[in-house]
């Protein structure tokens, strides 16, 4: 493109998009909460990988006895680091697959709904008027929606599998992403530089690509991140309460298994390792999130 | 003022009929069947009909539709399936019991969160007790409530045998009223409110604690400061004024957290609306799920609602157009 | 790592080896591949028992070179698209409830097997057979009867259009510090409305109000919506008859009956009963009853009275009923289901009886051996002990906790809130309780609930017999018992009828055993191949 070098050919030209991705993230390790957090993320990533590797038994493996009765509910053994469920199988290996689908569900979720929210968010507070009004009513129907009870009846309309789960979970989080990322699109708009480039001929694309993502990637990361955890804890819940994939095994269906099965007191060593790689998941999230949160807002204002 | 009132209350009204609207059509094109439990037993096909058709499940969608919303206008959800009997019978009683774990849980929950968050945001910024404070507030604020439930009901049930493991009272204790003023009532709500505190308490505390670091550097803090007065009070008034923002906050989260509270019921076998709405959404009773869904979003639109008014009334810089 | 390898590695070569081994027929003399075929059952929301049965018996069929496609469908849906929807894709494995009606033979042969019964998901029709099951239900004579009943389960076993592979195990825990003489009420689960164990119960202390420790509410008071069978009202309201452990059905309300005509039966009420207002139970309520029910064809009992066709009195305390066609069954499946009602409570009634809010009235009102006390949804129900009642227990009273899950039923049993528990927990649960806990005891209840596997009759390869029978012998009902079932449940019997159901069940037909090779012999004679990736094809047409 051709522009005049007045008044500042560099601010015309904006920042690109993977370079401000690239410093947000840089930025992100001097926090030293959100380091510990990435660094319990960056594990049970390779956990997750890893896991049919790892994990010593087939999950849904019924695990006999020499007697040839079925082995439930082993206290921890060499055999079974973890002991085994109620069914007989091996804790540790329906452990080990779990990070495996919270991961899934989490970053296949958290990937759509940041890209929905960026879109609405970024046409809403971009264009503005009629646009602005529509897409703003259309969230404020999807933000009345209560949460929990909702993703209870889709799930049980839809028919409980891991696809289903992950739409629901998007269905339900985009619109608050939606509201943040065009709060932060209105504020960037009134940046004199976008005028600028505006009043140089730039393109709208041109401008939301250089001049306006480039600014608001840190509330888009931060809102994936915290997506992440939602749909994780989500998932959890809808698992917990019955409604998880019967086909694929998760840390929330493994406690609604000691759960329904009345073995939740007593079976320790089914009930906390789940529990403790939810908190410790979701609450390292939880710590990259903050660590944004204090980045995009020095001031620590909110909303 | 007054006609923004008013556009906001029309606003709402058009969302809550969105809601009902998309809430009628999911609940009748699921795929379960009301009557299962009698056609397993060998119900007929005139007699499966005939249910069909008391219930209000013939006609086209349009029809049922139509009747439906004309029913809500007058408050009238009609009757559940199961119960055969009308909605609000079922439900108002349910009601009472979740209010009774919600409001103490989530006022308790919000005082604590914003006293400990003024503490922690008054405190030296990268000093032990700030880090202390938002690293434990992060990490609590990731435990998922039904493992909050878990541990509670193991640690002081199970194990230290303090508190009794389920429901709302022992068998043959006094009915009505009257058995809400009972030390037996209090015995058994005791886990049940302390996972909700547990629940709501950390946001409530991290959002306190950003309004404090917030304001403690605006130059009337520091104009107070100069007045010598003590840093208890000095505190108080950076801690006043960063209230506005939570309790805007805290009314749309109020009502979301009172639809997450279902999962603290069921693993508490407390009954209330919220374990009724996932029984009846298993046992297909359409008229109690979707009444108890109803009136969830319904809470959620009015505190929202509430939220802006009390916004505008307590920060004089906002203007209504 | 070696054996790690080595695991990995024997999936790959086991069908290859076999294949290599056991193979005569070269490729191109085999017809098409028999295609993945679909396996329905209970989602995990009705206990993972369903998913665990469906998983090993799939992991042994897939040994005849099958692939399976895993289903998961709501209890509801299954019901109604595919049990009397008539929407099996390919194979079903669920099961059947130890109802007390279904201890007689009629269900298991006709209902789940006649050509057009509703519930005959199976979709197999063979015209011989059904008129051999329709004949048997009019056959007054019992030993003539069992001869037909055993006729046609022999003709049932040689077609085998779908099988038993389990029979239910329940189970019962209850507090032996508080209580005594808890019985089983085997080969039926511990319904409500039974004699045992609810009304032979003993209480050992100063606490004699029987606490069960329950999952559910109860819906209504009201008999005629009822849903449940056999549900909590059966304590309430008197029936005529009652089932006992032994499985006989024994007088109650009903003093003695007697089929004096193939459709008429005369039933003499016993002497000197109440309703709980104190007004005489006579043949007037009974007669109001029935009549009532003729005429309003209440949905939720349609099952049972589709063949009554009405009452008359006779005198104070006999009357008859008049069926439309014979019907051996009728003692059974109607007398202990069907109920009294006070018609002096009922006959002026304006309304929608079916609809009735009985307690709002307060008209909650039988001649059974508990009456009415309090009920707040979701939470409790208590019933008092009805002293005048000729069997009433020894005891205050008996409540329903509706504790909606298993962790508090549990803690209820444990806590001594709860004396007794019999659904919800597993069994095993239950039984791992009673060994832990000395205060508790554990009673197993072998039932005649059963686990089947149907197969969809009408499309291929289900078609032809030989494989059916292939899949029967491949059918693995062991390790479904004691995978799936966790050892509670028993390998079932052959033929449609549960052996539990004694003197109806055929003891006569061949056991047939577990064994894969046999099962890929027979497949291999009856033209069936595999092909180079051990995958199972059709004969050649």
């Amino acid at each position: 493109m051709n522009q005049p070098s007045s008044p500042d050919a560099a601010a015309i030209r904006g920042r690109s998009l993977l370079g401000a991705m690239g410093q947000s993230l840089r930025l992100l390790t001097t926090d030293s909460f959100a380091v510990v957090g990435l660094a319990v993320l960056l594990l049970f990533v390779v956990i997750a990988i890893s896991a049919p590797w790892i994990a010593p038994y087939e999950p849904f493996k019924a695990m006999m006895t020499e007697s040839g009765r079925l082995n439930r509910l082993a206290p921890p053994s060499s055999a079974h680091l973890l002991g085994t469920t109620s069914f007989g199988n091996d804790v540790l290996s329906q452990f080990l697959h779990g990070f495996r689908v919270a991961l899934l569900v989490g970053l296949v979720a958290a990937v759509a709904v940041g890209l929905i929210s960026t879109i609405f968010g970024v046409v809403s507070g971009y264009f503005g008027g009629y646009v602005d009004d529509v897409l703003m009513r259309i969230t404020d129907v999807a933000l009345s929606i209560p949460t929990l009870p909702f993703s209870i009846v889709a799930v049980a309309l839809l028919g409980p599998s891991v696809e289903n789960i992950i739409l629901v979970i998007t269905i339900l989080f985009w619109r608050n992403g939606a509201r943040i990322i065009r709060s932060a699109v209105l504020t960037e708009r009134e940046r004199v530089y976008v005028k600028w480039a505006r009043a140089a001929g730039a393109s709208h694309l041109h401008i939301i690509m250089r001049h306006i993502l480039p600014n608001i990637v840190r509330v888009i990361f931060l809102w994936v991140t915290m997506s992440v955890a939602f749909a994780v804890l989500t998932e959890a819940s809808l698992s917990f309460l019955g409604l998880g994939d019967p086909t694929v095994i998760s840390w929330g269906q493994m406690l609604n298994t000691a759960f329904s099965s009345g073995n939740l007191r007593t079976a320790w060593w089914w009930v906390i390792p789940p529990s403790l790689a939810l908190v410790l998941l979701v609450s390292s999230l939880y710590l990259i999130g903050r660590a944004y949160e204090e980045q995009t807002n020095p001031r620590l204002r909110r909303r | 003022m007054r006609a923004y009132i008013l556009r906001r209350l029309a606003q709402s009204v058009l969302v809550i009929w969105a809601v009902t609207t998309i809430m009628f059509f999911m609940f009748r094109v699921m795929p379960a069947d009301p009557t299962a439990i009698l056609l397993e037993r060998g119900l007929s096909d005139e007699a499966r009909n005939a249910l069909l058709e008391q219930w209000g499940l013939t006609g086209s969608l349009w029809d049922q539709y139509v009747a439906y919303l004309g029913n809500l206008l007058v408050g009238d959800f009609g009757s559940s399936f199961l119960y055969r009997k009308p909605v609000w019978e079922v439900l108002t009683p349910l009601i009472i019991n979740t209010l009774w774990i919600a409001v103490p849980g989530l006022l308790l929950g919000a005082a604590l969160g914003a006293a400990i968050g003024t503490a922690v945001g008054w405190a030296r910024r990268g000093g032990k007790l700030e880090r202390t404070g938002i690293f434990l507030a992060t990490v609590i604020r990731g435990v998922p409530n039904f493992v909050i439930g878990i541990a509670l009901l193991t640690v002081f049930s199970s194990t230290l045998g303090w508190f009794p493991g389920f429901g709302m009272g022992d068998p043959g204790q006094n009915v009505g009223f009257a058995r809400y003023f009972t030390l037996d009532f209090l015995h058994h709500l005791a886990l049940p409110l302390i996972a909700v505190i547990i629940y709501f308490m950390p946001e409530n505390l991290l959002l306190m604690r950003s309004g404090v670091v917030e304001n403690r550097t605006e130059d009337y803090i520091e104009l107070v400061r100069a007045k010598g007065v003590s840093q208890g009070r000095v505190a108080w008034h950076a801690a006043r004024n960063s209230m506005l923002p939570l309790i805007t906050w805290l009314f749309p989260a109020l009502a979301e957290t009172i639809a997450g509270i279902v999962v603290i019921e069921i693993v508490f076998s407390w009954p209330g609306v919220g374990r009724e709405l996932v029984l009846a959404v298993t046992r297909q009773d359409y008229p109690v799920a979707q009444a108890a869904f109803f009136l969830l979003a319904v809470m959620i639109v009015l505190a929202n609602l509430a939220a802006d008014l009390v916004y505008g009334k307590l920060d004089p810089r906002v203007v209504y157009k | 790592m070696k054996n790690a390898f080595r695991r990995l590695a024997l999936p790959v070569w086991l069908p290859v080896g076999i294949a290599a081994f056991g193979n005569v027929a070269a490729a191109q003399e085999l017809g098409e591949r028999v295609p993945d075929l679909q396996i329905a059952y209970y989602a995990a929301d009705m206990g993972p028992m369903y998913e665990q049965s469906a998983r090993v018996l799939s992991e042994e069929w897939s040994k005849l070179g099958l692939t399976f496609r895993m289903q998961p469908v709501q209890f509801s849906t299954f019901i109604s698209n595919i049990m009397v929807g008539g929407g099996l894709e390919d194979m079903a494995v669920f099961t059947v409830g130890a109802d007390p009606d279904r201890v007689d033979p009629t269900y298991w042969l006709h209902d789940l097997g006649a050509c057009g019964a509703r519930r005959n998901g199976a979709k197999w029709c063979d015209e011989a057979y059904s008129a051999k099951v329709r004949e048997q239900r009019e056959m007054v004579d019992q030993t003539q009867r069992i001869a037909a009943v055993k006729q046609a389960q022999q003709h049932f076993y040689d077609t085998m259009p779908w099988w038993p592979a389990t029979n239910t195990v329940y189970g019962m825990v209850w507090n032996s510090d508080k209580w005594e003489n808890v019985t089983s009420p085997a080969p039926v689960a511990a319904h409500e409305g039974l004699i045992d164990p609810w009304l032979s119960a003993k209480p050992k202390t100063d606490d004699r109000w029987f606490d069960w420790a329950h999952y559910e509410d109860v819906t209504t008071y009201n008999p005629l919506a009822e849903e449940g069978a056999v549900g909590w009202l059966r304590f309430v309201y008197d029936t005529f008859a009652k089932n006992n452990s032994k499985g006989e059905t024994i007088p109650w309300a009903a003093a003695s009956w007697e089929f004096t005509e193939p459709t008429n039966v005369k039933i003499t009420l016993r002497q000197g009963m109440t309703f709980h207002d104190g007004e005489a139970v006579t043949a007037d309520d009974a007669v109001f009853t029935i009549n009532k029910v003729v005429e309003l064809q209440p949905p939720a009992m349609s099952s049972r009275i589709a063949n009554l066709a009405g009452a008359e009195k006779v005198d104070d305390l006999t009357f008859n009923i008049k069926l439309k066609t014979p019907d051996a069954s009728f003692v059974t499946t109607v007398l202990p289901y069907a109920f009294i009602l006070p018609e002096h409570l009922w006959a002026n009634y304006e309304g929608d009886m079916v609809a009735r809010d009985v307690v709002a009235d307060g008209v909650a009102i039988g001649s059974g051996p508990f009456r009415f006390k309090t009920w707040r949804i979701n939470e409790i129900h208590e019933l008092e002990t009805f002293k005048e009642h000729f069997q009433a227990p020894g005891y205050d009273g008996v409540r329903r906790l509706a504790l909606g899950q298993a962790d508090a039923i549990r803690s209820a049993m444990l806590s001594g809130t709860g004396d007794i528990a019999t659904m919800v927990l597993p069994v095993a649960a239950m039984s791992d309780l009673a060994t832990q806990n000395n205060h508790l005891d554990f009673l197993e209840i072998p039932s005649h609930g059963s686990m089947l596997v149907w197969l969809n009759n009408q499309k291929a390869p289900f078609t032809d017999p030989a494989f059916r029978k292939a899949m029967r012998v491949a059918t693995s009902k062991e390790r479904a018992a004691v995978e799936g079932w966790l050892g509670f449940a028993v390998p079932a019997g052959e033929g449609p009828v549960p052996k539990q159901l004694g003197m109806w069940y055929n003891a006569d037909l061949p056991e047939i055993t577990f064994d894969i090779e046999a099962a890929r012999a027979a497949l291999e004679q009856a033209g069936y191949g595999w092909d180079a990736q051990g995958r199972l094809h059709y004969p050649k047409k």
